[in-house]
C-alpha cells in the first residue's frame, strides 16, 4: 500500500487481466484495498461482467448499464439485494427495499413523510450538540481513532432518534453492528448471536411502542395499515433491521471516507475550513468517489442484456461505486474535485429504490464534518498507509488514527 | 422558458432543491416540484441547467416555448453525453 492508495486511479497493469471479472468478490478481504482499481479495470474491459465467486453473479460497473438495470424493475427484482442472496437470514424480507412495485410503492409511500429533508432538518440541532459532546469526550487527546471515538456515533445517534430507541442503548447498538459487520464474516456464530439479540431487542421496542403513544418511526409502523391490515410482525421487524443496517454502517463508512480524504489531502481540508459553505458540494463529490454500497438484484426472467445471457434467478451486483468512476459519465472520474459541479452519482441508487435516508445521511455528513473541522481544522491522519477497510457490501475505512495535537480549537465554555 | 419534472420520474434525491432552491421545492413525500411553473427568469437558467445535469433520475427538462429559442446550454440528448463534464 502506498499513501493515498484508496484514492488512486486504477492500475490495471498490476491486476491479472482475465481473472479480474471471474474472481471479483466484494467479500474477499484480500482484495478490498484494490477495489477501485478493479472497478476501473472492469469499466474499461467489461461493464457487464460475470464472477464465479459467491455461487456466481453478474458484476455491473457501467453508469448507463446500472441505470438501465435499476430502472427495469420488471426484469430485475429487489427480492434479494445481497450477493449471495441469503445474507442475514434465509427468506427474510426487509421492506421496502426487498419489495418490487406495486407493493414497494405502497410501503415506501408510508415511510416517505418521515424521511423528507424537512424532517431531517428537525434533527440538526440535536445532532450538532451530539457531535460537540462526543468531541468533548476526547478533548485534550492528541492522537485517537476518530472512527470509534467520533464518526461511528453520529449515524447511531441519528438512527436511534429516528426510530425512537432510547439514547442509552446506543452503545449496545454499536456492539451489534461491530459484531455483525466487522467480526461477522470470520465469526459466524458471534454474528448469528448478535443478529438474534438485535431482533429480540427490536421486538421488545415494538412491544413498548404498542403500550404507549409515541411519535417516531416505530410508532408509525406499529400503527400503520396496508390494505386495511396492520403490518405483519415479520415485515415490521424486517423493516426495522433494514433501517438499522441501511442507516448506520453506510453513513459511518461515508463519513470515515470523507475524514480520511480530508486528513490525507490538506489542500482540500484547508479549502473547506476557509469556505465551509463549500461543504455540501464537497460531500457530493466525496460521496461519489468513496461511495460505500453495492446492492444486488435478481433476474426475474431469462434476459439478454448487452450480450450477456442472464437466466431467471441469477444474482446481479450493481456496483454503484464503479458507476461513479465511469468516464462516460464523469470528467476525470479518478480525481476528487471537491467543487465538482456536474455530479450525477449513483451513491444513493438510480431507481425507485433511492436510499430513503439520503436526506438524513447528507445532514449527518454535513454536521459531522462541520463540527469536526471547526474543532480540528488542521487534523491529519497519523499514517495514511495504516488503512483498514471493511469487507462486504459496505466499503469504507474502519480506523482513522488522527493527530489533532497542537491544532484543536476547543469550544468556548458556555454557562 | 419553463422547466418540468417528468410525471412519475422523480426518485426524490432532492438534488434540484439543493442546487436550485429558488426554482424547485419538495412535495409532502419528498419528491421534487417546480415552484415556478409559469417560467424561469433568465438569472435562474444556469442553476436549472446544473440541477438537470445532477438529477440521478434524469427527470428534469426544459419545455421550450414554441416561439422562443432554446438556450444553448439546455440542448441535450437523453444521455447528455459530453455535457456532464463541467467543473468550477
Amino acid at each position: 500500500m502506498t499513501k493515498g492508495s484508496i484514492s488512486s486511479s486504477g492500475d490495471a497493469a498490476s491486476l491479472p487481466g482475465d481473472d479480474v471479472a471471474p474472481t471479483f468478490d466484494h467479500h474477499d478481504p484480500n482484495k478490498v484495498n484494490e477495489r477501485h482499481a478493479i472497478y476501473d479495470h472492469l469499466l474499461s474491459k467489461c461493464p457487464v461482467a460475470h464472477s464465479e465467486r459467491q455461487g456466481g453473479f453478474w458484476v455491473i460497473t457501467g453508469h448507463p448499464e446500472i441505470e438501465r438495470i435499476a430502472r427495469d424493475t420488471t426484469s430485475f427484482s429487489n427480492r434479494y439485494t445481497s450477493v449471495p442472496k441469503a445474507y442475514f437470514k434465509d427468506n427474510e424480507i426487509h421492506p421496502p427495499i426487498n419489495l418490487d412495485p406495486p407493493e414497494h410503492t405502497v410501503f415506501r409511500r408510508l415511510l416517505l413523510p418521515e424521511f423528507t429533508a424537512a424532517k431531517a432538518a428537525l434533527q440538526e440541532p440535536l445532532l450538532r450538540s451530539h457531535c460537540v459532546s462526543v468531541l468533548d469526550r476526547v478533548a485534550g487527546q492528541t492522537e485517537f481513532d476518530a472512527s470509534s471515538a467520533y464518526s461511528r456515533s453520529i449515524p447511531v445517534h441519528a438512527t436511534c432518534r429516528l426510530l425512537g430507541l432510547p439514547p442509552e442503548d446506543e452503545e449496545t447498538f454499536v456492539g451489534w453492528i461491530h459484531t455483525l459487520v466487522e467480526v461477522g464474516a470470520n465469526e459466524p456464530k458471534q454474528a448469528a448471536q448478535a443478529a438474534k439479540d438485535m431482533t429480540t431487542y427490536l421486538e421488545h421496542q415494538v412491544e413498548a411502542h404498542r403500550q404507549e403513544e409515541r411519535d417516531d418511526l416505530i410508532a408509525l409502523l406499529v400503527n400503520a395499515e396496508i390494505d386495511g391490515a396492520p403490518i405483519s410482525h415479520d415485515l415490521l421487524i424486517g423493516c426495522l433491521i433494514l433501517m438499522v443496517f441501511g442507516g448506520i454502517d453506510t453513513t459511518w463508512s461515508a463519513l470515515n471516507s470523507a475524514l480520511w480524504h480530508l486528513g490525507t489531502h490538506p489542500e482540500d481540508r484547508d479549502r473547506l475550513v476557509a469556505a465551509p459553505e463549500l461543504i455540501p458540494t464537497a460531500i457530493e463529490e466525496l460521496l461519489r468517489f468513496y461511495a460505500p454500497a453495492v446492492l444486488g438484484r435478481v433476474v426475474t426472467r431469462d434476459t439478454e442484456f448487452d450480450g450477456a445471457q442472464m437466466k431467471e434467478g441469477d444474482s446481479i451486483l450493481l456496483c454503484y461505486p464503479a458507476a461513479n468512476r465511469d468516464p462516460r459519465a464523469f470528467e476525470e472520474p479518478e480525481r476528487v474535485v471537491i467543487d465538482r459541479v456536474n455530479n450525477r452519482h449513483f451513491t444513493f441508487g438510480a431507481s425507485v429504490h433511492r436510499c430513503i435516508g439520503s436526506s438524513l445521511a447528507r445532514l449527518e455528513l454535513r454536521v459531522g464534518i462541520e463540527e469536526w473541522l471547526r474543532r480540528y481544522p488542521l487534523f491529519e491522519l497519523v499514517d495514511a498507509n495504516d488503512l483498514e477497510l471493511s469487507t462486504g457490501p459496505i466499503w469504507g475505512p474502519r480506523k482513522l488514527r488522527v493527530n489533532v495535537g497542537q491544532h484543536a480549537v476547543e469550544p468556548v465554555a458556555t454557562a | 422558458m419553463r422547466v418540468e419534472i417528468g410525471e412519475g420520474e422523480c426518485q426524490g434525491h432532492g438534488r434540484c432543491v439543493d442546487l436550485a432552491p429558488d426554482v424547485f421545492e419538495y412535495d409532502e413525500l419528498g419528491y421534487g416540484v417546480v415552484g415556478l411553473p409559469d417560467g424561469i427568469p433568465d438569472h435562474l437558467v444556469s442553476v436549472v441547467d446544473v440541477a438537470i445535469l445532477n438529477c440521478p433520475a434524469r427527470a428534469i427538462r426544459w419545455i421550450p416555448d414554441s416561439d422562443e429559442q432554446t438556450p444553448a446550454a439546455s440542448v441535450q440528448g437523453p444521455q447528455e453525453q459530453g455535457d456532464v463534464h463541467g467543473q468550477v
